[in-house]
C-alpha cells in the first residue's frame, strides 16, 4: 500500500475515508455516467426538498483503486442496476478471470475544478435518489422471514462478547461456513427486530464476522450493493465507510472461488444465481422516504424527554434503522440487515481482507471507530480526532440539572436557580420576551444540530484547512483548559458532571462564532454561569453577553474593543479619583495591564464563586439607556477596587509595584477561604454607586 | 534607599511558549519555591519581582509571565518590548509544543525587536521532566535544535519536582546580565530619565488640572 489518504471536506468532523492507491485519479471514485440516469430530475428535486425540509442529505459514497481495477463497474451496477454485463460474466466463467476492456474510461472528463464539484454533486444525488427513490414492496415479508428462530440462534451464537482480538474463531469459520452452504447465502438475514435492539446496544463482534464472510460470499456485486445501501443511509452521521478494491484486474469472483478457505465454490455459485434471478425493478415514490425522515427528525426531538435514554443517543440510532425501510428491497435481502455499520466490522474486514489479499474488501468504518483502527496500527498512520458530535453526544441527552450553587431553592419555571432565573427574567424583559424553558433547551438542540450539521456538510462548501486547524486547536486547547478550570471545585473536579458539561459548552461556544473560537477566559466564564444554572440557560445567557453586551468583540483579535474599554476605563478613573489617576500618567501606567484578565474572564476567576452571582446580577441586568450597562458596572468594579487600595497605590512611585501589589490585592494565593485580602461584598456595592 | 537603588541592576525576563507547558509554574516555583496545584490558564501576562544576587550584584529580575494561546499573543507582543532576556519553555511531554519552538523564537524576534538579533539571549526550557514514560522528547533532539539555531543553551527541568528550576533562572539572569555589560552605558541614562520625567510629568499634572477648572468656569 504506497499512502492512505484521508480527506475531510470541510471542518473536520466528516470524514470520507478514501483510500487512494492513485492520488491524482481519486476522481474517478465518483464517477459515473449521471446524465442517462432516468430520475436525475426527481433526484434534483428531492435533494432541494430535502434542504427546504432541513432534512440533512449527507452521504458519500468513495470507491477508491488502482485503474481499470473495475470501480466505475461496481459502482454502476449498485447505482443503476446495470450489473448484466458482469453477471454474465460471473455466470460463463465464474472461476477464470474476466478480461477488463481496455476503454473503460471515464464518462466525464474532469478539466475544470468546477466541474469536478459539479460531478461530486451529480453522483452523490444520483447515489441518494437510488437510495431513496424506491420503496420496499414486502417489508413485512422479510421481517417475519428473519424472524424465524433459526437466524437468530446462528447469529448470535455467544453472547455479544466482543473478542479481545479482532480475528474470528476458527470455530466460527467453520459455523458459518457451514451455514452459508445450507442456507445457500440468501436465506441469512438479520432478524429486523434483532437489528433494531442491537443498534441501540453494543456493537456485537460475532455477527459483524458473520457478514463480512456472507458478503464474500455473496459475490462483489452484492457486496457492492449492500455497502452502497449501508454507507449512504439517511443520517448515519458516523458511518464513513471505505471501500477498497484490490488491484488485480481479475473477475473477483474467480478469484473468490479460488480462496477456498471462506468458502467453496458452491456457495459462490448459489449466490451468482442468485443474484441474476432477481431481477426487479421496486417502484418509485418520490418524497416519501424524504417526509417520513422530517417527521423522524421532530420525533426523535420530541423522544428525547422520554425518561429511558439509551446511552447511543436515539437520534442515531433510530434514524439509522428507520432509514433501512425505504431501502430499495433487494438490496436489503442480500445485505443482511446491518444497518448501524458497528466499529467491530472495519478491524475484522481488515483482516479478512489481507487473509485474502486478492480478494475485494470492504471497511465499514464509523468516524468513532476509525481511532480505533488506528491504534491497532493498520491502514492509518495518523490518528484521527473523535469528532465533536460523538464526543459530546454522550451528554446530550443525559441531563445534569444539578447545579451546585447555594443560592436558594431552584426556580419554579426554569432550570436553575431563583437567582439565574431573576436574570433571564430581566434579559427577556429587556427583550419584551417571555420566559420559555422549552425554548431554551430548544435552542440549545438546534444549536448541537446545527453544529452537527456542518461537521457533516456539504463537501461542495469549502475545504478550509485553515478552519480545520483553528478546530484543532481550539480542541486540543479545551482539553487542556478544562483541566484547570476550578480543578478544587467539588462541581468541576477531574471526572466530575460539571466538567463534561463545561466540555460540551465550550465546544459549542467554540464552533457558534468560527471567527473568534475558542478563547481563554470563556472557560471561567462559562463554568461560573453553570453554578448556578443549566447548560441550556447558560448558553443562553452567554449568548446574551457575547451578543448583547458585546463580549464578542473582545475576543476577537480584529477589533479595538480592548483599546476602547481601557479607554473609558480611564475616563472612569479620571472622574472617580484624580489622584490616581495622574499617579497612572505619572508612572505611565495603562489600566489595561492590570484590568485584561478581569475584562477577558470578567472577573469569573478573580471573584469567587459565592459572590460571583452578585457580580452577575447587577451586571447583566442593570436597567439600561444604552448597550453598554454591563459594562459600565465592570468599570465601577476597577474603580472600586482601586479606590480601596489608592492610598497603597499612591505610595508607589514603580508601576511593576502597583500592578504586583493589585495582583496579590485581588488574588488569594493561599487558595483558603478565609484569605482574602479584599472584601468583594464591599466593593461590589460601591461599584454601583460608581 | 536611594543609594541602594541605584546599585541594584533591573532585568527583564519573558517567559514564553506553548499553553500548558508550564511557565506560569515554572516562576511560581522560581518565586516562592512552591508548586501550584491548582494552576489556571493566564490570561494577557503576569509577572512577578524576584531579587537575586548574582555575582555579587543585586539583581531585580521582573519575569514576565506570558499567555500562551494564540488569541493573547498579539496582546503579549507589547510586554516583549524592552526584554534583556527570554526563556522559551516547552513541555518535553508534548511534541508540538516543541515544535513549536521556532514560531515563538521567531514570534519574539520580531515582535520584541532587540537590537542584537542573531546573539540575543535565549535560553530554551524543556518542562516537565518528571514525567517519564518514555514519550519525552529526547535530550538529543532537543540540543540539535538549539545548535541549528544559533547555538542556544538547553535545560531540562521540573517544576514539580523542582529540578534544577533554579538553575534555568540564573543562567537566564546571568546571560541577561552579560548582555547588560555590553549596553552598561545606557544604565545612568536610565535612571537619571527617571527624574527627567518627574520634572516634566508634573507640568503635566497641573496641567491636567488647570483643565477642569476651566470647564468650571464655563
Amino acid at each position: 500500500m504506497k499512502e492512505n489518504k484521508r480527506f475531510s471536506f470541510g471542518p473536520k468532523y466528516t470524514e470520507f475515508s478514501m483510500n487512494t492507491l492513485d492520488s491524482d485519479k481519486q476522481q474517478r471514485a465518483f464517477e459515473i455516467s449521471g446524465d442517462k440516469h432516468p430520475s436525475k430530475k426527481t433526484a434534483l428535486a428531492e435533494y432541494k426538498n430535502g434542504i427546504n425540509q432541513n432534512v440533512p442529505l449527507r452521504k458519500a459514497v468513495c470507491l477508491t483503486g488502482k485503474k481499470k481495477s473495475g470501480k466505475r463497474k461496481l459502482l454502476s451496477c449498485s447505482v443503476h442496476k446495470k450489473t448484466s454485463n458482469l453477471r454474465k460474466k460471473a455466470k460463463n466463467r465464474p472461476v477464470s478471470p474476466a478480461p477488463v476492456p481496455k476503454n473503460t474510461s471515464v464518462g466525464v472528463e474532469y478539466s475544470s475544478p468546477c466541474q469536478k464539484k459539479e460531478n461530486k454533486r451529480k453522483q452523490k444525488l444520483l447515489v441518494n435518489s437510488c437510495l431513496h427513490d424506491r420503496k420496499p414492496k414486502d417489508f413485512n415479508k422479510i421481517s417475519q422471514m428473519s424472524n424465524k428462530a433459526e437466524s437468530t440462534q446462528f447469529l448470535h451464537p455467544s453472547s455479544q462478547k466482543r473478542s479481545p482480538s479482532f480475528l474470528p474463531n476458527k470455530e466460527e469459520l467453520r459455523l458459518t461456513r457451514d451455514r452459508m452452504e445450507n442456507h445457500h447465502n440468501f436465506d441469512i438475514q438479520f432478524p429486523i427486530t434483532k437489528a433494531k435492539d442491537r443498534l441501540s446496544v453494543e456493537p456485537s463482534f460475532e455477527n459483524d464476522t458473520y457478514y463480512a464472510q456472507s458478503v464474500k460470499a455473496r459475490g462483489e456485486i452484492i457486496g457492492i450493493n449492500s455497502l452502497v445501501s449501508t454507507s449512504t443511509i439517511h443520517n448515519t452521521p458516523h458511518v464513513s465507510m471505505k471501500a477498497k478494491l484490490s488491484q488485480t484486474r481479475e473477475s473477483s469472483v474467480g478469484q473468490f472461488s479460488r480462496n477456498k478457505r471462506l468458502c467453496n465454490i458452491a456457495s459462490i455459485k448459489d449466490a451468482c444465481t442468485s443474484v441474476s434471478s432477481q431481477r426487479h425493478r421496486p417502484q418509485i415514490k418520490r418524497n416519501a422516504p424524504l417526509q417520513k425522515e422530517s417527521a423522524l427528525v421532530n420525533e426523535v426531538y420530541k423522544s428525547d424527554t422520554s425518561p429511558n435514554k439509551p446511552r447511543i443517543s436515539p437520534q442515531i440510532s433510530q434514524r439509522t434503522f428507520e432509514s433501512g425501510r425505504h431501502m430499495p428491497i433487494h438490496y436489503r435481502r442480500r445485505g443482511p440487515v446491518k444497518i448501524g455499520v458497528n466499529s467491530a466490522n472495519s478491524s475484522v474486514f481488515a483482516k479478512n481482507s489481507n487473509n485474502s489479499s486478492k480478494d475485494l474488501s470492504f471497511e465499514f468504518i464509523e468516524s468513532d471507530a476509525v481511532a480505533k483502527t488506528t491504534t491497532a496500527n493498520r491502514k492509518f498512520p495518523e490518528p484521527i480526532r473523535p469528532t465533536f458530535y460523538s464526543k459530546i453526544k454522550k451528554f446530550i441527552f443525559k441531563d445534569t440539572t444539578k447545579f451546585p450553587c447555594k443560592c436558594s431553592e431552584q426556580d419554579q419555571e426554569l432550570d436553575c436557580c431563583s437567582r439565574a432565573g431573576k436574570w433571564v427574567r430581566l434579559i427577556e424583559a429587556k427583550r419584551n420576551q417571555r420566559i420559555n424553558q422549552d425554548r431554551y433547551l430548544e435552542e440549545y438542540k438546534l444549536v448541537i444540530d446545527k453544529i452537527h450539521r456542518t461537521e457533516q456538510e456539504d463537501p461542495n462548501i469549502s475545504i478550509n484547512t485553515a478552519c480545520v486547524e483553528n478546530f484543532n486547536n481550539d480542541q486540543d486547547q479545551i482539553e487542556k483548559d478544562i483541566e484547570r478550570t476550578l480543578v478544587d471545585d467539588k462541581f468541576f473536579g477531574k471526572g466530575k458532571d460539571g466538567q463534561n458539561t463545561l466540555r460540551e459548552l465550550l465546544n459549542i461556544l467554540a464552533r457558534k462564532d468560527t471567527t473568534i473560537g475558542y478563547v481563554q477566559g470563556m472557560n471561567f466564564l462559562a463554568a461560573a454561569f453553570l453554578y448556578h444554572c443549566s447548560k441550556d440557560i447558560t448558553l443562553f445567557l452567554l449568548n446574551y453577553l457575547l451578543d448583547d453586551l458585546e463580549l464578542s468583540k473582545l475576543y476577537s483579535a480584529c477589533s479595538n474593543e480592548l483599546m476602547e474599554r481601557n479607554n473609558s476605563l480611564k475616563s472612569l478613573i479620571y472622574r472617580c479619583n484624580r489622584k490616581v489617576y495622574n499617579h497612572f500618567e505619572n508612572i505611565g501606567l495603562d489600566p489595561q495591564t492590570f484590568a485584561l484578565e478581569w475584562m477577558f474572564d470578567l472577573f469569573s476567576h478573580t471573584i469567587p464563586l459565592n459572590f460571583y452571582g452578585k457580580f452577575l446580577d447587577n451586571f447583566l441586568a442593570l436597567p439600561s439607556t444604552n448597550s453598554n450597562t454591563g459594562w459600565a458596572y465592570f468599570d465601577g468594579v476597577v474603580v472600586s477596587i482601586l479606590l480601596e487600595i489608592r492610598n497603597e497605590i499612591l505610595e508607589k512611585d514603580e508601576w511593576d509595584e502597583i500592578l504586583v501589589f493589585i495582583k496579590d490585592y485581588t488574588k488569594d494565593k493561599n487558595l483558603s477561604f478565609f484569605s482574602w485580602k479584599i472584601n468583594w461584598d464591599k466593593i461590589l456595592n460601591q461599584a454601583v454607586t460608581i | 534607599m536611594e543609594k541602594k537603588k541605584n546599585k541594584k541592576v533591573f532585568l527583564k525576563v519573558v517567559i514564553i511558549g506553548d499553553s500548558g507547558v508550564g511557565k506560569t509554574s515554572l516562576i511560581h516555583r522560581y518565586t516562592s519555591t512552591r508548586f501550584l496545584q491548582d494552576f489556571k490558564p493566564t490570561i494577557g501576562a503576569e509577572f512577578s519581582n524576584k531579587e537575586v544576587v548574582i555575582n555579587g550584584k543585586t539583581v531585580v529580575a521582573q519575569i514576565w509571565d506570558t499567555a500562551g494561546q494564540e488569541r493573547y499573543q498579539s496582546l503579549g507582543i507589547s510586554f516583549y518590548r524592552g526584554a534583556d532576556c527570554c526563556g522559551i519553555v516547552f513541555d518535553r511531554s508534548d511534541h508540538s509544543s516543541f515544535e513549536n519552538l521556532d514560531t515563538w523564537k521567531n514570534a519574539f524576534l520580531k515582535h520584541g525587536a532587540p537590537k542584537e538579533e542573531g546573539t540575543f539571549p535565549f535560553l530554551v526550557i524543556g518542562n516537565k521532566s518528571d514525567l517519564d514514560d518514555g514519550s519525552l522528547v529526547k535530550e538529543r533532539d532537543a540540543q540539535q535544535w538549539c545548535a541549528d539555531n544559533g547555538n542556544l543553551e538547553y535545560i531540562e527541568t521540573s517544576a514539580k519536582d523542582n529540578t534544577s528550576v533554579e538553575e534555568a533562572f540564573t543562567k537566564l539572569i546571568e546571560k541577561g546580565m552579560e548582555r547588560e555589560k555590553v549596553n552598561l552605558v545606557e544604565l545612568p541614562d536610565r535612571m537619571s530619565q527617571k527624574n527627567k520625567t518627574v520634572n516634566l510629568q508634573r507640568d503635566v499634572a497641573k496641567d491636567v488640572n488647570r483643565k477642569p477648572q476651566k470647564k468650571k468656569c464655563c
